[in-house]
């Protein structure tokens, strides 16, 4: 030992026995010093990237000016309501030196919580986000309003102005306008009613007739208000549980001042206010942000959902009188082109839709001046029965064919859309493996498997499944995704297919949640989506081997964006519409 | 060598030591947060009782007023995080049955509570009812209603007495756990009419109750 300490120090007298040689020393003492303090810098940094890439969630409490995303698709609590699922909030906090920042908000209705994101940097404290000042809007109409909650959305509020809520007023002598310039006052005021003359002030149907206008003003002449002009009914043979089958309902309305300014259409079947019979399901569309005015009459359990394209939402309404024990809805597509703008409403009848057989449709229709038509009777149809599909048994009998079902599915969450629809454009997994399921006349099962490809153009999965050997006759037909990260239920594909024939199939929208694929969704689907949703919380970031349902965290991302959130959350809620599996 | 120099050199090598150790074992640490309990793996223990309060009625004195009964929920020993109830019915006994959930300050499972379906099937007698805490919310302990039934007396009834029963896909469940907790749900018991009732049958008399498989 003592050897040692002698040439130790006999080395180091070496080396600093000059200027030089310390400088050296000092030199490459330095360079280490650097390393770990490079490494710990470069750890931070990402940390801190990585956190503002995931926004992770956080809480928002209080009621202060703030507003929400807007997202999900669904929202009982009014617009912009998908973050803050019936006002829950999102649990977590933000780390030390982070802020909690409330999302952009395209619509009102939030009340208390409201969810945002963690941010590095000083926060504005307990105040969720700088409020903006809201624009004065110009007298008469035309002013912006994008939303507002009952508590205080800064960019909307509960407006009772002729204005609407995320959309300019239609002015009756100008186009909408999508900034809030200063709009010239109206020198006469827009008829409160359609063609039918009906005034709603505050949104109740009214007398018909011509009603004067407010304060002693005159009616524009020129002002011609909304209607609906057509509506069509037609089976839909997607579904088939056993319990109901879907139909589409289209309602088709013209306005002069441009489809895109129709934010409200209904269908109602017997409608009792035009003299009626007792009203059998009434179901309504409304434009992204005007989901507000379901907030007391959606039925209960059920919840308003996004349109698969064109945006807004569909709801079934609830209530005494509204029939909504007769009808559940399902999905919808909008659109507008020039002064006319057609809605789909996909609804499923239910086992005590039954006599009268002769039913009646109606129609109503909204426009973002506050003009609407009153319900009118646009269609008779014939219904005894909620129908099921029964495929038509045909005696062809050819040998299999060995080419393919080309298959296009849509997943709810996944695709290209409006930015309100927070559809996600680039699904994490792309290429997916589905089952599908041919079920002979005799009962007898054959399976085929293929793969589906993401087709970004559509937003839908898309590919080739082939058919099995040996299928002989008519079958029916059922797909879901198969694998690890299986989440679907059965879906049947409505069709009767025959080997012999190339049958067109219509797009297949699965329905997603069954994480432990028993084929049904339940209260056990439910809670171990929540259980893995805390677990994989990237606010509240969990040690340890995951719980059982949470090893394959694919199955509870259904917008596929590698995260489990509200998005999720909200997603699996409408799901529970249709809980059985074909 | 100075002895300055020496000095200098060996604080440069402990600080050196010191950093460098810090720097990798942050490195594998996850950063500090509020902690979420982490469902355990405990064996389940069936505690959850389902039961109607009250539970027996009499109907028997007309068809025209609704009787209304609550839905409770006693979780025993666990902390619930919801609650999925098939119950079945006579639709030739039973009329106008509505169910209605519970989801404000006095649910059970709180006002943050997420109905997931409410479908009551009058032709096959059949309603289907699941609430459960919000996501993020902690599951819930102790006893408390979920529900309100109502319903009343069909004219078509003819038995003298029906019950409302549980299904046994009836399920309550835990965070983290496929299996249901339910220990057992007891039966409404409803008299329709007086006049053909067994002179031993005692209105308040519980039955017993249902035990589901484990």
């Amino acid at each position: 030992m003592k050897d040692f300490m002698e040439r130790l120090k006999a080395g180091f007298n070496f080396v600093f026995s000059s200027y030089k040689r310390t400088a050296a020393v000092l030199f490459f003492a330095g360079l280490v010093l650097s390393i770990p303090i490079t490494i710990s810098l470069l750890g931070q940094q990402q940390d801190i990237r990585q956190r503002a890439a995931e926004g992770a969630p956080c809480v928002i409490t209080g009621s202060g000016s703030f507003t929400d995303t807007g997202a999900g698709g669904i929202s009982t609590d009014g617009p912009g309501g998908g973050s803050t699922w019936v006002d829950s909030p999102q649990q977590g906090t933000c780390a030390a030196g982070e802020t909690c920042v409330p999302n952009a908000d395209s619509g009102g209705g939030s009340t208390g919580v409201i969810a945002g994101t963690c941010h590095a940097g000083t926060a504005p404290s307990s105040t969720p986000t700088p409020t903006p000042t809201p624009t004065t809007p110009p007298t008469g109409c035309g002013s912006i309003d994008s939303g507002g909650g009952a508590s205080g959305g800064i960019s909307g509020g509960d407006s009772t102005s002729s204005g609407i809520d995320g959309q300019p007023g239609a002015c009756p002598t100008g186009s909408p306008s999508s900034t809030p310039t200063p709009t010239p006052a109206p020198t006469c005021t827009p008829r409160p009613g359609g063609m039918d003359g009906f005034l709603s002030p505050d949104g109740t149907i009214g007398t018909p007739g011509v009603i004067a206008p407010p304060n002693g003003g005159s009616y524009c002449p020129n002002q011609a208000p909304t209607t609906s002009t057509s509506s069509n009914i037609s089976p839909v043979p997607i579904v088939t549980n056993g319990t109901a089958s879907e139909y589409k309902i289209t309602i088709t309305s013209t306005d002069p001042q441009g489809g895109n300014t129709i934010f409200r259409q209904y269908a109602s079947v017997n409608e009792p206010n035009t003299g009626g019979a007792q009203r059998r399901g009434l179901v309504g569309w409304s434009a992204v942000g005007f989901e507000k005015y379901w907030g007391s009459v959606l039925k209960a359990g059920t919840v308003a959902l996004r349109c698969i394209s064109g945006g807004g939402a569909v709801a079934i309404y609830g209530g005494a009188g509204f029939g909504s024990e007769y009808m559940s809805v399902r999905w919808c597509t909008t659109s507008s082109s020039g002064n006319t703008r057609t809605t789909e409403m996909y609804v499923s009848f239910n086992p005590n839709f039954t006599a009268p057989a002769s039913n009646t449709l109606y129609g109503f229709t909204e426009d973002a001046g506050g003009l609407y038509d009153n319900f009118k009777s646009l269609q008779t149809f014939n219904l005894a029965t909620a129908p099921t599909n029964t495929p038509t048994a045909t005696p062809i009998i050819n040998p299999a064919s060995d080419e393919g079902l080309d298959i296009a599915l849509k997943i709810t969450g996944i695709g290209e859309g409006a930015a309100a629809l927070n559809l996600n454009p680039n699904p994490l997994h792309p290429t997916r493996t589905f089952t599908m399921n041919f079920k002979s006349a005799q009962g007898q099962d054959f399976a085929s498997t293929g793969t589906l490809t993401y087709d970004a153009d559509t937003g839908q999965f898309k590919g080739t499944i082939p058919i099995p050997q040996g299928l002989v006759g008519n079958h029916t037909v059922k797909i879901r995704q198969s694998g690890n990260s299986a989440n679907m239920l059965w879906r049947n594909l409505g069709i009767a297919f025959n080997p012999s024939q190339t049958p067109e199939i219509p797009v297949v929208m699965p329905i997603l949640g069954d994480a432990d694929q028993n084929n049904t969704l339940n209260i056990n689907d439910y809670t171990a989506f929540i259980t893995c949703k805390n677990h994989y919380d990237p606010s509240n970031p969990q040690s340890g081997t995951p719980p059982t349902q949470c090893v394959e965290k694919e199955k509870y991302d259904f917008n596929d964006d590698g995260k489990i959130d509200e998005l999720d959350l909200n997603l699996l809620l409408s799901a529970f519409r249709s809980r059985d599996g074909d | 060598m100075p002895k300055k120099t020496t000095i200098l050199i060996l604080i440069l090598a402990i600080v050196t030591g010191v950093l460098v150790f810090l720097a990798v074992t942050n490195q594998g640490q996850k950063p500090a947060g509020p902690t979420v309990a982490v469902p355990t793996k405990a064996p389940v223990e069936r505690t959850a009782v389902l039961m109607f309060n009250p539970q027996n009625v009499d109907i028997s004195a007309g068809t025209t007023s609704a009787q209304s009964v609550d839905i409770m929920v006693d979780t025993g020993k666990d902390s619930i995080a919801g609650v999925q109830t098939e119950l079945q019915f006579d639709p030739k006994a039973l009329t106008n049955v509505k169910l209605s959930p519970i989801a404000d300050s006095t649910s059970f499972f709180g006002p943050t509570a997420v109905v997931l379906f409410n479908d009551v099937n009058v032709t096959t007698g059949r309603v289907s009812y699941a609430i459960a805490i919000n996501a993020g919310q902690a599951p819930v302990k102790g006893i408390g209603k979920i529900a309100t039934l109502s319903f009343q007396k069909a004219a078509t009834a003819t038995s003298s007495s029906t019950t409302i029963s549980f299904l046994e896909k009836t399920l309550v469940t835990i965070l983290g756990e496929n299996d249901s907790v339910l220990k057992s749900a007891a039966p409404l018991n409803i008299i329709l009419s007086q006049a053909t009732m067994s002179p031993a049958f005692v209105p308040v008399t519980i039955l017993p109750t249902t035990t589901l498989a484990q």
